[in-house]
């Protein structure tokens, strides 16, 4: 059976070095101007009409644009209008990543923890600038929740920073480590529809069962493709409001 | 005992932590159910916060399963 | 894991930031002001419209009034009229029927009038008859004449005394 991991394997296609920084073109940066293309040409290609009543496409397009839209409106505020296009933008990279990396032979660019750290590192980094921004040391309370008994500070403050300090690693360990997991588990499965279909006989006609549960798979993973996106994207919403309203 | 030998029981043991997520995802759906079928009209709205509460959840036995993989495939 | 591979972290992230640093550009420059201009062109349009209704259903409500006042006007004039024509009618057909009684009562008088006379004449006759009788049967009994005076008073008395007996 062919190693499971493989598919996340990084190669370089173009090597190339610019001043010591090692920017070689590989599958993986391919796969993202992949994704910026489609994304591009999908949000792009459907308002070329700029139909007051949509077609289907356009409809689409819109449709996304509302939803992050909402998102952004119900979580963060109207405060949060100017982080608007960030996160409509981190949204659909993200959903394109991660759908584009469902076709199959396809480079999945969100099953790499490099990606998506960089993206939940900016995002923390991003609320803390932003928080001490717009409330200057008054962001520190942030870390005290309203109403705490004194007595309880030493104890709680501690553990509100471990866990905004945690924010990060969980927001981008849970996009790589679900885009991880159903690859490999869909790897998995379509191993045993190989290594079965080449036993033959009786073993062969056994490999449609994989394979039947393989679609299926394919389904959930579509599913979880977008739910990832999508709480990716909330959870962005969610730490950009401590930093914009500052209020638990 | 051998390194290898620790580190596919250490494989095994992680997963156990899929349990806990399988339990939180039970009890996810079964209360957005039960809630669902007193106020069925307040369901779908609803169902945002059941997709969320569900990936969310199932992220922590996704992570379990992550440290499997490492203890299974990273060279350190 | 190909994913902790230190040697594939540096050119992943580099491109991250070229891909997605154009995304960002594509989407603020060029997407989203179109979807959002498209979204408030529609607001706009919807609002639009919909004074553009609200002002025709006023200049319609103007109308049916303005029409509505018409009708009831027209309706009251012909009221008027259907009155006075009634009025009319009933007068001329008043007066028509007053003149038909007068002639009727006229001419019911003339007819009584004639009727009386005829009466009395035709009596007279049979007096005049009846008394002639008698003076025939009396001059064949008799053989002699009687004065036709005297008759006539013996049948003027007879019949008056049949008359009482009647009554």
């Amino acid at each position: 059976m062919a190693n499971p991991l493989e598919q996340f394997e990084v190669v370089r296609a173009v090597p190339i070095e610019i001043a010591g920084i090692d920017a070689s073109i590989t599958n993986a940066s391919i796969w993202m101007l992949i994704v910026v293309t489609s994304m591009t040409l999908f949000l792009v290609g459907g308002m070329r009409r700029r139909a007051l009543v949509p077609g289907r496409w356009q409809s689409m397009v819109e449709l996304s644009y509302e939803f992050v839209a909402n998102m952004v409106r119900e979580n963060v505020g109207t405060g949060g209008r100017a982080y608007f296009p960030f996160v409509f933008t981190l949204f659909m990279f993200i959903l394109g990543a991660n759908v584009t990396g469902l076709i199959p032979g396809a480079f999945t660019v969100t099953s790499h923890l490099a990606v998506t750290f960089a993206f939940a590192a900016l995002i923390f980094l991003g609320v803390i600038v932003i928080g001490f921004a717009r409330h200057g040391l008054k962001f520190l309370t942030l870390f005290v929740a309203p109403g705490t008994p004194a007595a309880f500070l030493a104890l709680i403050v501690p553990l509100e920073v471990i866990s905004f300090c945690t924010r990060p690693i969980t927001h981008s360990v849970r996009l790589f480590a679900n885009m991880t997991a159903g690859h490999i588990l869909l790897k998995v499965f379509g191993g045993f529809i190989v290594s079965l279909g080449a036993a033959g006989g009786v073993l062969a006609a056994v490999g449609i069962f994989p394979l039947v549960f393989n679609v299926a798979l394919t389904a959930l993973e579509l599913l979880v493709a977008v739910i990832q996106a999508y709480v990716f994207a909330i959870l962005t919403c969610v730490y950009l409001n401590d930093a914009v309203n500052l209020s638990h | 005992m051998e390194a290898e030998a620790a580190k596919l029981i250490g494989a095994g043991l992680a997963t156990v932590g899929m349990g806990g997520a399988g339990i939180g995802l039970g009890l996810i759906f079964g209360n957005y159910l039960s809630g669902a079928m007193r106020n069925p009209a307040a369901a779908d709205k609803q169902r945002g916060n059941l997709m969320f509460g569900f990936a969310v959840t199932e992220a922590l036995g996704i992570f379990s399963f992550l440290i499997a993989l490492m203890l299974l495939f990273v060279e350190l | 894991m190909p994913q902790f591979d230190p040697n594939v972290i540096e050119p992943q992230l580099v491109w991250l930031v070229i891909s997605f640093g154009l995304f960002y550009f594509l989407m603020a420059r060029l997407a989203l002001p179109r979807i959002s201009g498209v979204l408030q062109e529609r607001v706009e349009r919807v609002a639009d419209d919909l004074d553009q209704a609200e002002v025709l259903k006023r200049e319609s409500d103007e109308v049916r009034e303005a029409r509505e006042a018409t009708l009831a006007e027209a309706r009251a004039a012909a009221a008027r009229k259907v009155a006075e024509a009634t009025a009319r009618a009933r007068a001329d057909a008043e007066a028509s029927l007053a003149a038909l009684d007068a002639k009727l009562a006229q001419e019911t008088a003339t007819a009584t009038a004639r009727i009386a006379e005829e009466q009395a004449a035709a009596r007279r006759e049979i007096d005049r008859v009846a008394a002639e009788g008698c003076r025939e049967i009396v001059k064949k009994l008799v053989g002699e004449a009687v004065a036709a005076s005297v008759t006539h008073k013996a049948v003027e008395d007879a019949v008056a005394s049949l008359r009482r007996g009647e009554a």
